[in-house]
């Protein structure tokens, strides 16, 4: 496989690097248009009121000052959600339902005028009960957050059943029933939330803006404003990070663009609105999910049947999506899954790096752990008796000696002193099932004579580096080296070729259809005009990009360059002119198509972690992660997002979680002190492995790849420090408090 | 980030004029060296009264030097974390005063930060430190620690119903050494010089400056150590830390990040003076040091690290 392609399969640096660290990339905040004004968004002192009344006429009385509620608005509603109805209002009207919610903005010359004309609105709230937890808010006299909406329950409890559970059960020789909470966290980006926005005349508006998708933003803001989506005009920014929260405007993400929208319609001039920290921290999350499990196994370790129930705290409102999906890889006959969705009064769940699968895969990695413990067996050997396919034990194995597991694998607590080392592992396996929907990318590739090759995309890197793989594609296609080609990404609704956007991990294999597609069209084109020119027919002969030739096969001698061609092409008969520039050259165009078939992949993540059982903390020494990936495009990418996705995983394990406060339900921690993001200080060693299993369908047999190594460092984790220490932690984060509670040592 | 507000700037060209410029505001302008703890403060605007003015003693010639007189340390007020961090004759006699300086905040703030900053910052707490609460030190009524999530609050209860915490690292070593704090306007001993207060968190008068910190030469043989525990290893403040300085026959043991002021583990010191430093003996140190401790609803935990801290301190001085 090694020589199948030339530049696919090789580590190319980022092409956007060099802009990135050189500070010439320019990110949302830097965007400014000439005679802006500066908006600022009002968030109310409690999480959960009636309002009584907002007056905004001393505000409004400031000089330059534009204010904006409710009453501004076109519409009332405006995000589409789980719920079927939509319940998320860009401002609120009659009550707040989280800290997050928007109740008046301002617009003015500076943003410290707008700081103090925020501070003169005189909003009246009536408290309501605060519903901050899942399972409170399933209790019968829980106070309900939405009143259409009975139990507080977004949807109706899904229930999906396989085999005979009760049977399953009665097989079983010993039954355990375990509960497990992951934490809310914030995606934690650098770059806050943004938006520029200017009306180029009362029906055509342009935003600026750093977003995986200004094509899905634009049909959004459309909506809202009752305008068709071409007189909306999205152009998006170099993405500051993002892990989900740029992803589009749903989900509480975006109001903030609508709002800079009818600012700059009421004050008639631009209007930019940048989200500080503090407000952002707390408007959207990963879902944290309380999973309560009944298991059943027999002696030798079998598991005859589990029933789980994931409770998804949705948050104040169902914009968000998540996935309920199972990636286990421990077979089990007889299961039962029941999901529910809740209503509470917390940041909205929303999309974070594989969404709810990390916090589903926490408890289960234990459970797993537990009972290959309890039947006296090394959970490497377990996990291999019980993952069967070989494909899925092959991560497995090439972790376990890189690790070194078997000579580092002791009984639980055998450690000796305070400082207690331990292994654990966990392994996750699943079709992608992102990959059974597609995404639809539009790429262009153009040919000039002049021998340059320029790729036109819309790609969005929020770090993952996929517009470096797609120029190699490109390359890879048309036979020229890496550098021949230059790759245009930016994103302008108005000029660039659509994008879904990028989401899901599909980005690189949807890319990959539609760029072979512009290629081939692209060859198609020149083969066609040269077909002409050579008097010969298309078949007959060969284009060589590196040349700017095409030649016939069977007589190299017999040649056509692009120039020759292009005119062709372009005129139907060649004539030499000077300065004809940009007109020569052929543009092929292609779309990712409908396939991108399902793909079944193993990863495993082990982890060394030392517990000091003195003062609770939790140092993770070693991490190591195999991954069975499709071909890797670009191997330095794939290995850094791997190592990246470990990172995150580690200090949402350690110490990441949003906190509020039990009396106003205002977040806490809403800042990056005492929110525990980590620093380089924080991490370890990490190595990240992977097996190249192509991909039947995609192009270069490419897999998603950006989002699994994030899988099972919570599990791994817990799982060593239970090696470490005998005893387990089933809250995340492990802060100090819980290990030493877990320890009996508090 | 939030915006500053707008605010008078003055260059001290020396001490006495940086002390005039004090008195003259009454109150209503702070004093600024690395800015670091002040500018954060002023921008979310946490300070009750956000000064009108800014005195600048960067501009002040000579304040930034460490050096032996006698038998005394002198350390100038502008002395930077770092070069108190990489002083070899601090590193070597006052060895605490070095590590904590070294482990403070990150790279970056400790070339900024001073050490008379470090001593005179503001306490911690999250919700005294959030516009989102108005606490009873921020111009508003109640304490919300008490009732909320007070994980990182006092474990020695409060100081007039405050729960916060002083969080400076250096502190603790300087109290294990005995030092004391010159100011423009007398010499101050280091066990005298906190007290929280709505501005500020010592006993500063509104004219009055940290000129020097002066440490007396520690009895021959005298080993010292510091320790802190945080949940992240750089940028963080400590959930608690610990200064010890220990010799034949005295020991002064410091922890922070535990009460509103630095505080002396006098008990603790007891327990050790005189004894051989081991394992048994630094235990029942630290048992000695929490014996006062009435932790809050969610901080039971600080108790146990604040122990293991004094012990795992003594026996670094061992």
């Amino acid at each position: 496989m090694a020589d199948e392609y030339k530049v696919v399969g090789k580590s190319y640096p980022r092409i956007d690097g060099r802009e990135k660290v050189t500070g010439r990339a320019k990110y949302g905040a830097d965007y400014s248009v000439p005679g802006m004004l500066h908006g600022k968004l009002l968030m109310p002192p409690v999480a959960h009121a009636l309002i009584k009344s907002i007056d905004i006429s001393e505000a409004e009385a400031l000089y330059g000052v534009t204010v904006i509620t409710h009453k501004d608005l076109p519409n009332t509603f405006m995000y589409p959600s789980i719920a079927g109805q939509p319940d998320m209002p860009v401002l609120a009207s009659d009550r707040v339902l989280y800290s997050g919610d928007i109740v008046a903005a301002v617009a003015a010359e500076t943003e410290e005028m707008a700081q103090e004309a925020l501070k003169l609105i005189k909003v009246e709230y009536k408290p309501l009960p605060l519903v901050m937890d899942p399972e409170e808010a399933l209790q019968p006299d829980a106070f309900q957050i939405h009143a259409d909406r009975q139990g507080n329950l977004v949807l109706s409890p899904a229930i999906e059943e396989k085999g005979d559970v009760e049977e399953g059960f009665r097989q079983a020789d010993h039954i355990i029933e375990r509960k497990f909470v992951t934490a809310q966290r914030t995606q934690g980006t650098i770059e806050p939330l943004n938006a520029t926005v200017w009306w180029d005349d009362p029906d055509h508006i342009v935003f600026f803006s750093s977003y995986q998708s200004v094509f899905h933003t634009r049909t959004e803001l459309a909506n809202l404003l009752g305008l068709p989506a071409t007189h909306v005009r999205g152009i998006g920014g170099t993405i500051g990070g993002s892990f989900g929260s740029k992803n589009t405007s749903r989900a509480g993400y975006g109001r903030h663009i609508a709002i800079a929208a009818l600012l700059a319609k009421k004050s008639g001039k631009p209007v930019k609105v940048i989200i500080p920290k503090e407000q952002s921290l707390a408007l959207v999350c990963r879902w944290p999910v309380p999973t309560r499990w009944k298991v059943g196994f027999k002696n030798d370790g079998t598991i005859t049947a589990y029933e789980v129930t994931t409770l998804h705290n949705a948050g104040a409102y169902g914009t968000g999506l998540y996935d309920e999906f199972h990636p286990f890889v421990n077979e089990c006959p007889n299961t039962r899954r029941i999901s529910k969705m809740v209503y509470t009064n917390t940041a909205i769940g929303g999309f974070m790096r594989a969404v709810t699968q990390p916090s589903i895969l926490y408890g289960w990695g234990q459970i797993v752990d537990e009972i290959a413990n309890f039947v006296k067996k090394d959970p490497l050997d377990y996990n291999i008796d019980t993952a069967k396919k070989e494909s899925n034990i092959d991560p497995l194995r090439q972790a376990a000696e890189a690790f070194k597991w078997k000579e580092r694998w002791h009984k639980p607590g055998a450690g000796a002193g305070t400082k207690k080392r331990g292994i654990g592992m966990q392994m996750a396996a699943f079709k992608f099932q992102g990959g059974s929907y597609s995404h639809v990318e539009l790429a262009v590739v153009r040919a000039f004579a002049s021998g340059e090759v320029q790729l036109c995309t819309a790609i969005a890197d929020v770090g993952q580096g996929t517009p470096t793989g797609l120029q190699q594609m490109c390359a890879e296609e048309l036979g020229l080296p890496f550098e021949r080609v230059t790759h245009i990404y930016k994103s302008d609704t108005a000029y660039s070729p659509y994008t879904e956007g990028i989401m899901g991990s599909h980005s690189a294999a949807s890319y990959a259809h539609a760029i072979r597609a512009a290629c081939a069209d692209l060859k198609t084109q020149i083969l066609d005009a040269a077909a002409k020119v050579l008097q010969a027919a298309a078949e007959e002969l060969e284009i060589d990009f590196a040349k700017s030739i095409v030649h016939v096969k069977a007589d190299p001698e017999k040649v056509a360059t692009f120039y020759q061609i292009f005119m062709m092409h372009r005129f139907g008969f060649v004539v030499l002119l000077y300065n004809i520039g940009e007109v020569c050259h052929i543009e092929g165009r292609g779309y990712s198509g409908s396939a991108i078939v399902p793909t079944h992949d193993a990863s495993c993540v082990m982890a060394e972690v030392e517990v000091d059982t003195e003062t609770g903390d939790v140092q993770v020494l070693n991490m190591i992660t195999a991954f069975n990936c499709g071909k890797a495009i670009n191997p330095m990418l794939l290995t850094s997002q791997l190592t990246g996705g470990i990172i995150q995983g580690i200090m949402h394990t350690r110490a990441e979680e949003m906190l509020y406060d039990p009396r106003n339900g205002k977040m806490i921690n809403n800042n990056y002190l005492e929110y525990k993001l980590p620093t380089t200080k924080d991490i370890h060693s990490i190595s990240a492995l992977y097996n190249e299993y192509p991909d039947p369908v995609n192009p270069y047999g490419m897999k998603p790849a950006a989002e699994w190594s994030t899988y099972c460092t919570g599990g791994a984790i817990a799982n060593a420090i239970f090696n470490a220490t005998g005893v387990r932690v089933t809250h995340e984060p492990c802060t100090p408090d819980k290990v030493l509670k877990a320890l009996e040592k508090i | 980030m939030l915006k500053l507000k707008s605010f008078e700037h003055h260059n001290a060209k020396s001490v006495n004029e940086a002390g005039l410029l004090l008195a003259k505001y009454e109150g209503k302008a702070s004093v600024i060296a690395g800015g670091t703890d002040l500018l954060g403060s002023m921008k979310v605007g946490i300070l009750p009264r956000h000064p009108e003015a800014l005195i600048n003693i960067k501009t002040i010639p000579g304040l930034s030097y460490i050096k032996e007189e006698g038998d005394t340390l002198k350390i100038g007020a502008l002395t930077t974390l770092a070069d108190i961090a990489e002083n070899s004759a601090l590193k070597d006699e006052y060895t605490a005063l070095a590590q904590a300086a070294a482990l403070a905040a990150s790279p970056l703030i400790r070339e900024m930060g001073t050490i008379a900053g470090n001593i005179c910052q503001m306490n911690r707490c999250w919700y005294f430190r959030n516009a989102d609460f108005p606490c009873k030190m921020n111009d508003g009524k109640m304490c919300y620690a008490p009732g909320g999530d007070n994980r990182y609050h006092s474990i020695f209860k409060g100081v007039k119903g405050c729960f916060a915490v002083n969080p400076s690292d250096t502190a603790p070593a300087l109290l294990a050494f005995d030092a004391k704090i010159k100011t423009n306007k007398r010499t101050i001993d280091v066990k005298d010089f906190w007290a929280m207060g709505v501005s500020g968190s010592t006993v500063l008068e509104v004219d009055e400056i940290v000129t020097e910190i002066q440490i007396p030469k520690p009895a021959a043989g005298t080993k010292s150590a510091f320790l802190r525990y945080t949940l992240k290893a750089s940028i963080d403040f400590p959930i608690v830390n610990c200064a010890a300085a220990i010799s034949s026959g005295d020991a002064r043991i410091c922890l922070n990040a535990v009460h509103p002021h630095p505080y002396r583990a006098y008990v603790a010191e007891e327990a050790i003076k005189g004894k051989v430093i081991d394992e048994a003996s630094a235990d029942a140190a630290g048992e000695a040091a929490v014996k006062g401790a009435f932790p809050l609803s969610k901080n039971k935990y600080k108790v146990q690290i604040a122990k293991t801290m004094v012990k795992r301190t003594i026996l670094a001085c061992e």
